[in-house]
This record gives structure tokens, sequence and C-alpha cells, in this order.
């Protein structure tokens, strides 16, 4: 049994052909890759954050709080 | 492994994952087609993470003009961001909003883009507009990105391409780096035969190596369509 890694992705949905894929890798390439995704996720979230905050202060003053409500609806 | 369709798929995966080919020199000893699947579910993973706050952008831009929502795509968000957008925005929005970028740009959101998920917003696009993104991949000698495109467009598009990318080593490399056999034989069917025959001089006379760029199998084609496309 093996420790579940980054490349066990319980947000996409199980497909036949990636699971097969990911079990023909060998271990070592499997964790050098789970290593590479596992630095590669919190990082496309941080950046798409960034931009999108970034992206308000380029929308114009009256329609920031209606475009800012719809981003951050809580 | 090696070969141009290797090389290929560690690009794209590359391009996936923030990092340079190099970097992925430990994938050498897995096949292309299990990177390829490999590629696609991980790209799905980094997509899937960000979909949520990807479709409130997508909503809040609905309340922007189509000029504002691509100069904010263009100078902010960045040819990544608007890859993953395009397949979450309303296919014809994203096309009046694209047209609205500069081209280079466009070639530069091509490069990171999934076509498998925008697939609608390219089969809308204009022929102009592609024939020109396509034009700019070539002169960046970016075949990967070009060779992805093919089995989402249409034969006129196809056509109007390979017309206007001149030589024989952009199209060589281009049919190298196309991801299905099916995908392969639609692009040669469609490729006038001189062109086709003038890639097999150059194979021929730059003593291309065509066994150690894993070539084999374009060149076997080659030699078949030309054999039956024959007068």
């Amino acid at each position: 049994m093996t420790m579940p890694d980054a490349l066990d992705d319980a947000n996409t949905p199980a497909e036949p052909l990636a699971t097969d894929a990911l079990a023909r890798l060998p271990p070592d390439v499997r964790a050098e890759l789970a290593a590479l995704v596992a630095q590669a996720r919190p990082r496309s979230m941080r950046d798409t954050r960034a931009a999108i905050d970034q992206a308000l202060t380029h929308v114009p003053g009256f329609l920031r709080g209606a475009v800012r409500k719809l981003l951050f609806p809580s | 492994m090696s070969g141009l369709a290797h090389d290929g798929e560690t690009i794209k995966l590359g391009r996936v994952l923030g990092v340079a080919p190099e970097r992925l020199a430990f994938l050498a000893s897995v096949d292309v087609d299990t990177l390829r699947v490999l590629r696609e579910r991980l790209a799905g993973t980094l997509l899937e993470d960000a979909r949520p706050l990807l479709q409130r952008a997508v909503k809040g831009a609905r309340l922007l003009t189509v000029g504002m929502v691509a100069s904010i795509g263009e100078r902010v968000f960045g040819a990544l961001l608007c890859a993953h957008m395009a397949g979450i925005m309303e296919p014809a929005r994203a096309v009046e909003v694209s047209l609205r970028m500069s081209l280079p740009f466009l070639a530069d959101v091509s490069a990171m883009l999934e076509p498998k998920r925008a697939a609608a917003v390219i089969a809308a696009m204009p022929t102009g507009t592609i024939v020109a993104v396509a034009k700019i991949l070539a002169e960046r000698n970016d075949h990967v990105t070009l060779a992805r495109f093919v089995g989402y467009l249409g034969d006129a598009t196809v056509l109007a391409v390979i017309a206007a990318i001149p030589g024989d080593e952009p199209l060589m490399r281009t049919a190298a780096f196309l991801e299905t056999r099916e995908i392969s034989t639609r692009m040669l069917a469609l490729v006038p035969v001189e062109r086709l025959r003038s890639v097999v001089r150059y194979l021929e006379e730059a003593r291309v190596d065509v066994a150690a760029l894993g070539l084999e199998a374009l060149r076997a084609e080659l030699d078949a369509v030309l054999s039956a496309r024959a007068p």
C-alpha cells in the first residue's frame, strides 16, 4: 500500500487511462513527478488569486464593488 | 525514449507544470502515450483546482465591456490564465474578447491552451486570425503548439495555415508532433502533393536522421500517401 501523493487527486474524477498510466510509472519517477505537482498546485492557485486581485484594480471604480461581490460572494 | 514526439510531450507537460522541459529529464524512460495521458490529467487537475475562482471571474467579467476584459486579460491575467478562462467563458464571448487582443498575445495563449477544453472557441475563431496566429507560432518555431490545433480546425482552415507557412522543416516538425495517427493521416491528406514531395526531398537532402528523431512512422506515411496520390 503506497501513501497517497499529489498525483492522487480527489478533485479530478478518476479516469481509467490516467490510473493505468500512473500505475505504470516507476516509483522513483512517480515520486519526482508528484513533487513537481505538489509545487505546481498551490502556485497555480496563488497566481490565479493574485491576478484576480490585481485585475480588480483595473476595473472602473463605479463597477468595482459589483464585480468584487461576484468574485468574493461571502 | 527519444524522438520529436517525446520532446513535444515533455515541452507540453513542462508548460502545464510551469517548469523548463530540462527539469523533466527524469521522464525520459516514460513512453509518449503515457506522457500524453499524464499531461492531460495534470492539466485537468490544475484547472479544476482553480475552476471555482475562474468561474466567478468569468461572472464578474460579464459586467465589463469586451474591450475592458481583453485589456485586463492581456495586461493583468497573462497567457496561462486567459487560456484557462477560454475554456470556461461562453464561446461567443471568448471569441469577441480574443479578437480585441494582440496577435502575439493570442500566440502566447495558444501555447498554454488545452485545445480540447476550448474546442468551441477554436471552431468559432475567424480563419484569418487563426492563420495570423499560426504564422507567429511558426516564426517562433513553436511546432508543438501548431500541431495541437490541427485536430480542432476545419479542413479549409488547416489548408489556409499550411499555405501560409512556407518551408519543409516547419511542416515536417508540425506533422511529427501531431498527437494521433488519425490527425496525421487527415493532415497529410490535405497537404498538396508538391509540398509532400518537397518534405520527402528535404528529409533526404538534409540527411535528417529519421530513426533518431522517431520519424519512421511519419516517413512511411508520407511514402504511402504519395504513392496513393500518384497520378
